[in-house]
């Protein structure tokens, strides 16, 4: 069952995923607006999120949403303290909660309103994460030109990000931020990309994302670091990166923010996920990838953990481990399970999380895919930058 | 409430809570002290069960018999804030919210245990027939969708150490073995912690310093 965009003024969508997650949801909201001038979105996002969004003409209202553990219930505040957010959802002509979309892209969601229920269907035809958020709200990916995300540097922050940098006269910013959530999407040897960059470009400025409150800034006469405000750290980082010319990045948020910034060349890198990449709507980009290269891939898993690795991670498991592992599994009372094994619950306990952590490590093993992706790769990708850049000022 | 020889703690509740409710309906589990004159005292409506040395077996019974159209559950160690009672006919009136959480206070022999527990939530104000408790120990009941909302004025839940062992020890025959092990792991962070924080005021076992 379809619902028509411009028939609906008051809109709430909700993203409880990552910062890319919400980002993306920025052109879902830019089309309904163009669709219907008169609709209104609140959007919900989690707390330390809403600095990324307070700014933006295209939310008329975004609200903070903390989740509560014990029933895993997202709420929005309220005077006495936080409610959820299934009790305000009736007072919208439509909801769009994507909760109960991609992550659960299995599951069925409603869309719920003033004028009903709307069964969500899954839909299989869109497998770039635009499209599919596009899908959700009733909008035909086909339909869409712009599917680039929204953001927005303010001046201040602009001019705080110069001052961080400082880079060097005529010197091309290059930024480096490759850690994603997931271990799939997170490339490991960032720390190898300086040497190759500086063999390549001397007079290079680099800004490196260190953590989640700072960046190192490396140029020829060595490093230096930019440390974040804990409130605005995230805005801070969108600052700095405006500051690049290049932003060498996992397939993450901070990716999906350079692109609507609209003035950083990206090299991203991908793995064996070829379907979820955004890179196909993003301009001035170039991705890194190893789609087809490897017997796994594509890989439309969107697991934390590569499964070949969770299978290899198995096969090491001895059988007693297997056994425990099992047994914990058939949730028998632990001193039932225990008699089986002959040992006491507390010590079939101190097994189990022995052989889970096990598990857990062998798992986090860095896979195929990302091992199939080497620094020349990348670099080879930023010279093609360079070499397009000269040829432009030749011309 | 479902309780078992809670005269002292009712003293303190009943007059404290009675102002705001319409009844006060008591699932009495074979008390063998003066519980059931301080009920009568309140005017409380009194259950009498047999003793089960838990007290979620009978909460779906007690809330049961109460004719309004909201449920305001306490244990008997639990103390709202004034705060929280004064609001308590305002929340019922939000047609939007089915189930109220309210925040806990936990603290034992007056020390803060939030580190152990974290910031406790527990649903304690519902529409009748909208909670449907387990008969088991440490579980969350079950409800029908999520129209729920957290209150931040909170439920002091003040504790002895002496009484937790107590109670401890007596639910062992009702409880399954994980919450048992449940229990004694919290009792032992208990424990560590008050050891800790009286060592370093300098406070002898006896409470002086």
């Amino acid at each position: 069952m379809g619902y028509s965009p411009t028939a609906r003024n008051k809109w709430l969508i909700c993203r409880f995923g990552g910062i890319g997650d919400a980002v993306i949801l920025t052109v879902i909201a830019k089309e309904i607006k163009r669709l219907n001038p008169q609709a209104q979105i609140h959007f919900c996002v989690p707390e330390h999120q809403i600095g990324l969004f307070n700014n933006l003409s295209l939310f008329e209202k975004v609200i903070p949403t903390k989740r509560f553990s014990h029933q895993q219930i997202d709420c929005i505040p309220f005077e006495d303290g936080w409610i959820s957010i299934e009790c305000i959802k009736p007072h919208y002509d439509i909801v769009i909660d994507y909760k109960f979309s991609i992550e659960n892209n299995g599951q069925y969601g409603n869309l719920t309103g003033k004028q009903g229920t709307f069964m969500l269907t899954q839909n299989s035809n869109y497998q770039n994460w635009i499209d599919l958020s596009l899908g959700w709200a009733d909008i035909d990916p086909e339909t869409v030109f712009d599917k680039r995300p929204v953001y927005k540097v303010e001046p201040e922050e602009e001019k705080w990000a110069k001052r961080a940098v400082n880079a060097l006269p005529n010197s091309k910013v290059i930024g480096l931020q490759l850690t994603a959530s997931s271990l799939t999407r997170t490339f490991y040897a960032q720390e190898q990309l300086p040497r190759y960059i500086f063999e390549f470009d001397p007079d290079a400025t680099i800004v490196a994302y260190a953590n989640d409150l700072s960046w190192v800034v490396l140029t020829k006469f060595g490093p230096k670091r930019i440390t974040l405000e804990q409130d605005k750290a995230l805005r801070q980082s969108a600052a700095l990166i405006s500051q690049m010319d290049y932003f060498i990045c996992a397939d993450s948020g901070f990716a999906h923010i350079a692109q609507a910034i609209g003035t950083v060349k990206q090299i991203i890198i991908y793995t064996t996920v070829p379907g979820w990449t955004r890179a196909k709507y993003f301009t001035k980009t170039k991705t890194v990838e190893t789609a087809g290269k490897l017997p796994c891939s594509p890989c439309f898993l969107i697991h934390r953990y590569c499964p070949v690795n969770m299978k290899r991670a198995e096969e090491q498991l001895s059988d007693r481990e297997r056994q425990v592992m099992s047994l914990s599994q058939q949730n028998l009372p632990f001193h039932q399970a225990a008699l089986q094994l002959n040992t006491t619950p507390e010590g079939l306990q101190s097994e189990f999380q022995a052989a889970n952590a096990k598990m857990q490590g062998l798992a986090n093993i860095v896979p195929d895919c990302i091992l199939s992706i080497t620094p020349e790769m990348i670099m080879e990708k930023l010279k093609e930058f360079y070499e397009e850049e000269k040829a432009l000022k030749v011309a | 409430m479902v309780i078992a020889n809670e005269e002292e703690n009712l003293r303190e509740l009943l007059p404290l809570v009675k102002p705001y409710v319409d009844e006060i309906i008591i699932v009495n589990q074979d008390s063998t002290d003066n519980t059931l004159s301080v009920c009568s005292e309140f005017g409380a409506k009194v259950f009498n069960k047999t003793r089960k040395f838990l007290a979620d077996i009978d909460r779906n019974f007690c809330y049961q018999m109460a004719t309004g159209d909201w449920i305001f559950a306490l244990d008997a160690d639990e103390r709202p804030s004034i705060k929280l009672l004064e609001n308590l006919r305002k929340q019922t009136e939000n047609p939007d919210v089915d189930c109220y959480w309210f925040a806990f206070d936990n603290k034992v022999d007056g020390i803060d245990i939030s580190d152990i527990l974290g910031q406790e939530y527990h649903p304690r104000l519902w529409r009748k027939n909208y909670l449907q408790w387990s008969d088991r120990a440490h579980t969350w009941p079950q409800m029908p969708n999520i129209k729920q909302a957290f209150i931040s004025a909170p439920v002091q839940h003040y504790r002895t150490l002496q009484r937790i062992e107590q109670v401890h020890a007596l639910r062992k025959q009702a409880i399954a073995p994980q919450n048992q092990m449940l229990e004694e792991r919290f009792l032992n962070s208990v424990r560590q912690k008050i050891k800790a924080v009286k060592g370093e005021n300098g406070i002898q076992s006896n409470g002086q310093k």
